[in-house]
Order: C-alpha cells, then sequence, then structure tokens
C-alpha cells in the first residue's frame, strides 16, 4: 500500500514536472480548488432544495447581500497576511456608515454625498491606523487591542444614534448614497461594462503569461490559460445576461470589481504587497531584509479600517438607515469567515483578495439560501458554524500537506 | 510554553474586560441622591447605556410624581451593574426604605434584591421587568406586551381585510431568544390566526430575527420576497427597526409600499417609525407611554407606603413568573397613526417636532406644530 503510494507520487513528480500547476497542487497548494469545491456543494444543495434560488431576482439579491461582507473582508485579508487579527471591523463599519449618515442630515450637517463619504472613510481609516499603531509600538497583541476597539466602537455607535440624535434609527435620504446599493446598469451598459471585464482579464492574463515564457521552463501551457480566460468570459456573460433579466447588474457589482482589482493589484504586483505576504511569512527574516515592518503593520490596520467603512456605507445604504445595533449582528463573523473560507491562512502570508470573494459568495449564498427555505434561526447558526469549520479544516489540511511535502 | 502563554492572553484579557467593567460603572456605587438619606421610596434603575429612557423619561417622570406626592424618595442608576444595584438595595434597605421601585438587570440579582428587602419587611416593585426567579415581587407594573402586540395588529386588520384578492401576510418576529418578542409575536397572531384558519388571509411566511438585527432582518425579508415572487402585501413586523428593514428590501425590489398598499405595522414609536408613519410607508406603530407606566408606579408604591390596597389598579389581573402569580398593574399602549400622532407621542414631549420634521419628511409634517394635549 506504502509502496503504491510513493509510486503514484512519483510518478505525478515526473508528470507534473511538465505542468507546473499541477506541482503546485500536488504539493498541498489547492489554490481556490477547494473553495470552488464547497461552492459548488452548496450551490447544488440549494438548488435541489429550492429551485427558487438560481431565480434570476435571487441572483441579483446574492451580489447586493454579498458586497458588504465582502469589503469588508477584503480588509481582513491583509490583516490575516501579515498573521495578525482585527475584531473591531464590525462596529468600525458601523461607526462609517453612521458617521456618514450623519454628516448628511439635512437640517444639520447637511454636507454633499461625497463628502460625507470621504470623512467617513478618513475616520474608520483614522481609527485602523490608530489600532495598527497601538498594536505595533507598544507591543500588544492585536486580538486584544482591537477587542478593545470592538467594545469601544460599538459603544460609540451606540452613542452616536442615541445622545446625538434620540432617534435610535436615523434614514439616509440622500439620492447618491441611496443608490450606491439600491441602483442598476441599465442593460447596454451592464453588456459594456462586461466586455471591458472580460477584456482587461484577458490582456492580464496574456501579460502574465508572457512575462512567464521569458524564463524558460516556468509559465504554465497556452491551452489551459485559453480555457481558464473563455471560463471567465462565458461566467461573464452568463452573470450579465442573468441580471439583466431581472433590475439588471447592480451597481454595487462594479465597485466589487474596482476594489477586488484594485487591491489584488496591491496585493500582488506592488512593493508594498510582496512587503505585506513578506512579513506575514516571517517577520524576522522581512526586518533583516530591510522592511520596515512596523510601517507595514500599521499600514495593513489602515487598510483594514478603509475597507470597514466601504463596507459600511455599503450596508447602510443598502437598509437605508442606520440605527443603534448598526455593526452588530454575525457581521464580524461574517467578514472574517469570508476571507478565511476564502482560503487566507490565519498563520499569515498565504491568501488572496479575490478568493476572498469565493468565501464571501459561499457565506451570502448560505444565508440566503437558507432564508428561502425559511429555515429556523437555530438551524441557521449551526448551518453558518458548520460551513465555517469546513473551511478552516481545509485550510488546515492543506498547511499540514504542504508541511509534510516540504514545498512552500 | 504554549499554554502558559495562552493563559496570559486569558488574563489579560479578563484584566482588560474588569478595567472597561470598571470605566462603566466603579464610580457609581451612591448614585445620585435627590432626596438625601432616609427617603421612604428608591427607584432602582438598570443603565444608562441600552436605553436612553431610563435616564431620560423615566427619572424625570418619576421626579414629577414623587414631588407632586410630597414623598421623600431617592433614585439611583446601577449603570449596568449588577452588583452595583445589589449594593444600591442594601443602601436603601439601611436608609430605612418603605419600598422599592426595582427595573433588574437579570432576573437571578432582582432576586436577591427581593430576598434582601423581604427579610427586611420593605416592598418590592418589578417595574417594566419580571423578574422571573425566585418568589417575585409584591407587584409589577408594566405594559402587557401581548396587548402591545394585539393593538398593532387590530389597527391593521380592517387595512388588510380591505385588500383585493387574498392578503399575503408576513410574520416578522422579533429577537428569538428575547422572551418580549415571543409576547408581541402571541398578541399580533392573536388577531391574524382566525383570518389564516379561515382561509381570508395568507400565511407567507412566520421567521424571527437574531437579536433583532436589521441588516439580517433585511436578508431574510428579501429572500421571503424572493421566495414568494414578491407577493407580499402585508407585513406584522415586531419593532420598527424590522419594519424599517422590510421597507428598504421592498423599494430595493422597486415596490414602494405605500404606492402598491403594503401594508406595515411597526412598534416603539421611534423617530424612524414614526417618519416611515408619516410617509405612508408604514401603517401603524405602537407608543407605550412611560409617563403612565412611571405615574402608576408611583401610585403603586404610595398605596404600599400607607399600607392601602391597590386592587383597583390591578383588576384582578395577575402574572405567573413561574412560582407565584404575581399582581399585575398593566398599562395599555397606545397604537400611532399619521392621525393621532399630535395629541399622544408628541403632547407627552416622547418626541418632538424637530426631531421627526427634517429633509424629506419636512414636507409630510403639519404647518402648526404644537402639541395637542391629551384627553
Amino acid at each position: 500500500m506504502d509502496d503504491l503510494f510513493s509510486r503514484l507520487k512519483q510518478e505525478l513528480a515526473t508528470f507534473s514536472g511538465r505542468y507546473p500547476r499541477l506541482a503546485r497542487l500536488q504539493a498541498g497548494d489547492l489554490g481556490s480548488i477547494p473553495i470552488l469545491i464547497v461552492l459548488f456543494v452548496v450551490l447544488l444543495i440549494f438548488s435541489i432544495v429550492e429551485p427558487l434560488f438560481f431565480n434570476e431576482r435571487n441572483f441579483v439579491n446574492l451580489v447586493l447581500q454579498m458586497a458588504g461582507i465582502y469589503m469588508m473582508s477584503i480588509g481582513v485579508v491583509f490583516v490575516l497576511l501579515i498573521a495578525e487579527i482585527d475584531l473591531s471591523i464590525a462596529y468600525v463599519s458601523g461607526v462609517g456608515g453612521v458617521v456618514m449618515t450623519l454628516f448628511l442630515r439635512e437640517g444639520s450637517s447637511n454636507l454633499p454625498w461625497w463628502l460625507a463619504i470621504a470623512l467617513a472613510l478618513a475616520l474608520t481609516s483614522m481609527i485602523g491606523l490608530m489600532q495598527g499603531f497601538i498594536i505595533t509600538k507598544a507591543r500588544v497583541p492585536s486580538f486584544v487591542v482591537t477587542l478593545a476597539g470592538l467594545l469601544i466602537w460599538s459603544g460609540v455607535v451606540l452613542l452616536l444614534t442615541t445622545e446625538l440624535s434620540t432617534a435610535g434609527t436615523i434614514p439616509i435620504q440622500d439620492p447618491v448614497v441611496l443608490g450606491i446599493a439600491n441602483s442598476y446598469l441599465p442593460p447596454t451598459i451592464g453588456w459594456v461594462f462586461c466586455g471591458i471585464v472580460v477584456l482587461a482579464y484577458s490582456l492580464s492574463q496574456l501579460a502574465k503569461r508572457l512575462a512567464e515564457a521569458a524564463e524558460p521552463g516556468s509559465g504554465e501551457t497556452w491551452v489551459p490559460l485559453a480555457l481558464r480566460i473563455s471560463l471567465v468570459a462565458a461566467f461573464a456573460v452568463l452573470a450579465v445576461y442573468y441580471a439583466n433579466q431581472d433590475r439588471g447588474v447592480p451597481v454595487v457589482a462594479v465597485l466589487i470589481l474596482v476594489f477586488l482589482v484594485s487591491w489584488s493589484f496591491v496585493a500582488g504586483r506592488t512593493r508594498f504587497g510582496s512587503y505585506v505576504y513578506a512579513v506575514g511569512d516571517n517577520p524576522r527574516a522581512a526586518k533583516r531584509a530591510g522592511i520596515d515592518v512596523d510601517r507595514v503593520r500599521i499600514a495593513v490596520f489602515m487598510i483594514s479600517g478603509f475597507m470597514s467603512g466601504v463596507g459600511g456605507i455599503i450596508l447602510a445604504s443598502r437598509l437605508r438607515s442606520v440605527d443603534t445595533n448598526t455593526g452588530g449582528g454575525n457581521l464580524m463573523l461574517n467578514a472574517i469567515a469570508a476571507a478565511v473560507i476564502g482560503g487566507t491562512s490565519l498563520f499569515g502570508g498565504r491568501g488572496k483578495v479575490s478568493n476572498a470573494l469565493l468565501g464571501a459568495l459561499i457565506i451570502a449564498s448560505v444565508e440566503n439560501g437558507m432564508g428561502l427555505l425559511g429555515l429556523p434561526s437555530g438551524i441557521k447558526f449551526v448551518i453558518n458554524g458548520t460551513v465555517l469549520l469546513m473551511a478552516v479544516l481545509m485550510d488546515a489540511f492543506s498547511r499540514h500537506t504542504r508541511e509534510s511535502t516540504g514545498i512552500d | 510554553m504554549r499554554n502558559t502563554r495562552i493563559s496570559g492572553l486569558l488574563l489579560g484579557m479578563l484584566a482588560l474586560g474588569a478595567l472597561l467593567t470598571c470605566l462603566a460603572g466603579c464610580n457609581q456605587g451612591a448614585g445620585v441622591n435627590t432626596d438625601g438619606e432616609g427617603a421612604s421610596i428608591w427607584v432602582l434603575l438598570p443603565d444608562s447605556a441600552t436605553s436612553a429612557r431610563w435616564e431620560t423619561d423615566d427619572r424625570r417622570f418619576f421626579r414629577e410624581a414623587f414631588e407632586r406626592a410630597g414623598v421623600s424618595y431617592n433614585i439611583v442608576n446601577a449603570e449596568g451593574d449588577a452588583r452595583t444595584q445589589l449594593v444600591q438595595a442594601e443602601q436603601a434597605i439601611t436608609a430605612g426604605a418603605k419600598v422599592i421601585l426595582l427595573v433588574n438587570l437579570d432576573s437571578g440579582s432582582g432576586a436577591a434584591i427581593i430576598a434582601l428587602a423581604r427579610e427586611a419587611g420593605v416592598a418590592v416593585i418589578d417595574y417594566d421587568r419580571l423578574t422571573i426567579e425566585g418568589p417575585g415581587a409584591d407587584v409589577y407594573v408594566s405594559f402587557d406586551n401581548v396587548r402591545v402586540g394585539q393593538l398593532a395588529g387590530e389597527i391593521v386588520q380592517p387595512l388588510i381585510d380591505a385588500q383585493p384578492g387574498t392578503p399575503q401576510v408576513v410574520l416578522l418576529n422579533g429577537g428569538p431568544t428575547d422572551y418580549n418578542a415571543t409576547l408581541f409575536r402571541q398578541g399580533y397572531y392573536s388577531v391574524a390566526e382566525p383570518h389564516f384558519t379561515d382561509g381570508s388571509w395568507n400565511l407567507v411566511a412566520d421567521e424571527w430575527v437574531p437579536n433583532w438585527d436589521n441588516q439580517q432582518a433585511l436578508v431574510i425579508f428579501e429572500q421571503i420576497l424572493t421566495a414568494s415572487d414578491n407577493r407580499v402585501t402585508a407585513v406584522f413586523a415586531a419593532n420598527d427597526g424590522l419594519a424599517a428593514a422590510v421597507i428598504a428590501a421592498l423599494k430595493n425590489a422597486g415596490i414602494d409600499p405605500g404606492d402598491n398598499g403594503v401594508i406595515i405595522s411597526g412598534m416603539d414609536a421611534t423617530v424612524g417609525g414614526i417618519q416611515q408613519v408619516l410617509a405612508g410607508d408604514q401603517a401603524v406603530t405602537v407608543y407605550k407611554p412611560i409617563r403612565d407606566e412611571a405615574y402608576a408606579a408611583v401610585e403603586v408604591a404610595l398605596r404600599l407606603l400607607n399600607g392601602e390596597s391597590f386592587d383597583d389598579l390591578t383588576d384582578g389581573r395577575t402574572i405567573d413568573n413561574g412560582t407565584n402569580d404575581i399582581p399585575f398593574v398593566a398599562l395599555e399602549a397606545i397604537g400611532v397613526t399619521a392621525d393621532n400622532l399630535a395629541p399622544t407621542v408628541i403632547a407627552d414631549g416622547f418626541r418632538t417636532w424637530d426631531e421627526i420634521c427634517f429633509g424629506e419628511f419636512e414636507r409630510y409634517c403639519p404647518e402648526i406644530r404644537a402639541g395637542v394635549p391629551r384627553p
């Protein structure tokens, strides 16, 4: 039995010499494959028990329901990449949403929408900066600092919504802010958007392939590349067609892609991004290599604050109001779970902004599907927990295989 | 090595927790003395953080009622700390209080306070929150939450009956772990149930929202809408926040509840809820006049102080706290629609026109904004 296994391994090794992607697979770096499997299973189960799940209206719902969580999970990915944690994200997002709403209030501050949003995002970024500063300079674990942050910012949300306005619930009236989560691209613009996305993706992948081809012995063959591009194109066309059957492509979908691409670029193609991965992999080595580790850490917590603010604004726009419980509930858990389910390692150095989108999609699908089925709250909690556990187990599993094969 | 690290971390967290609790409550042991020691009636309020009502409304109305009656009194606030409240109860007993008006922080500490008081021969009134452990207080003064739900149901019932076709009704209940949410649902379900059984209304969904979280309510209701192909014509929402989530979900789906005649009921008379009522998106909200509740509690306290009977106030009603039947002074809530806003919520000073009428809502507000005194 053991003999057979080792022979199989050998076979695979010679085979994968020709296919580098396969080599990585064999080494335990499963990339986004386990997430895609989980997503597929979730979608399959729901489409069997509730055909409405694949209804075009529900598809648009899913995008809207995922948006806020995903924005926040981008920040979480960065924080997890440097092997830290930010427990304050949900209430920081709450502060962002509430502050923006208060700035917009007609009759009191009455600021234009862009200024209110900019101020709210500046504030949440400052909160992240402050927490990052304390974590790095005072050398207190991020777990404790952001736990304190969780309490503090939940208090601030409560104060802002009760003391300052006595209202409890504050409605948003600005049409632009309401439009963030509640407006849709006209069908033709939707198709134009689809074309741009597919074109940009193909070009970026081609450029990458050509750059890799310059180094001999690396790079994948043309066939899987073409396959990947056509798969993305097919998915984009299908998604836009589907959305156009209902209300159209939501504006938040555009926002999601803009943030996905920008932050993927920052993480994958900039010097700062490589520093982030380096710090997460081995902070001491990073320091010796001359990276200002503290600055990278502080910047990452600032990103977390900023993206929490973005998520908070989208969530507020969707609810058309903010209230005393803004940022509460299962928001923090969902945002962190989206990043973790999306394959971001809790131990630093491994994870992708784009994969968190799949994680957010899984989280939102589970909630969405269970809502369609009208399951009782207790069952929802159990299922949510199970999905999270599965994802973390997958992370642990792929880490162990990687360690045992000795390839990193 | 790893274990010591983790336990160190836990220790740090505990210390942090203690510090934060202390920030909230350490200094509050003595509370605020309104009438000094030797007061005969003490009011033990729970906190000022989770709800603004205790400090802004209850304290003010208690003071008014006590001053009018001319008795000595003392009002203290435990700031969310059950131990502080226990100490305050001990102080009250030591200072010679005859009656304690208690808003417990949890039933366990409430029962402890009641036991202490009983031993010292001090009467205890459970105010707003029922202590459901131990023998219970001498009397319970509160709104009847089943009745609150019923009231909302009764106001929207004719509106739903008037809808063309079979009304498609959704029950969006509060937190599944909050007993009040259960009582509210009991109330509006009692109105709706006969219609469901005789088939004149169709029950589309009956769901609970964990922790009354509005974001979750939004997703839950969006999914109810999707599953029913947008065919929802009436919603019993367990508070104004949940009603807001329902309205947002409908508007996001391209259905304006006002224009499309979707009937939505809420509760609590929050500013947001009243705005939704004025804008025609929400049919009704329920106002619990805190002034009535405080005045009734003071009246009961005075009777207890003078050893008089308060049977006329309870009307023979009792409530089961799990051990005993506690005499229950039940207050009536008021259903608020656009028509009776001025003589109720506004006249009581519970909400002001200034809070409600800004921005878009300005145009729904009346020209003359004086509160008409409540009859």
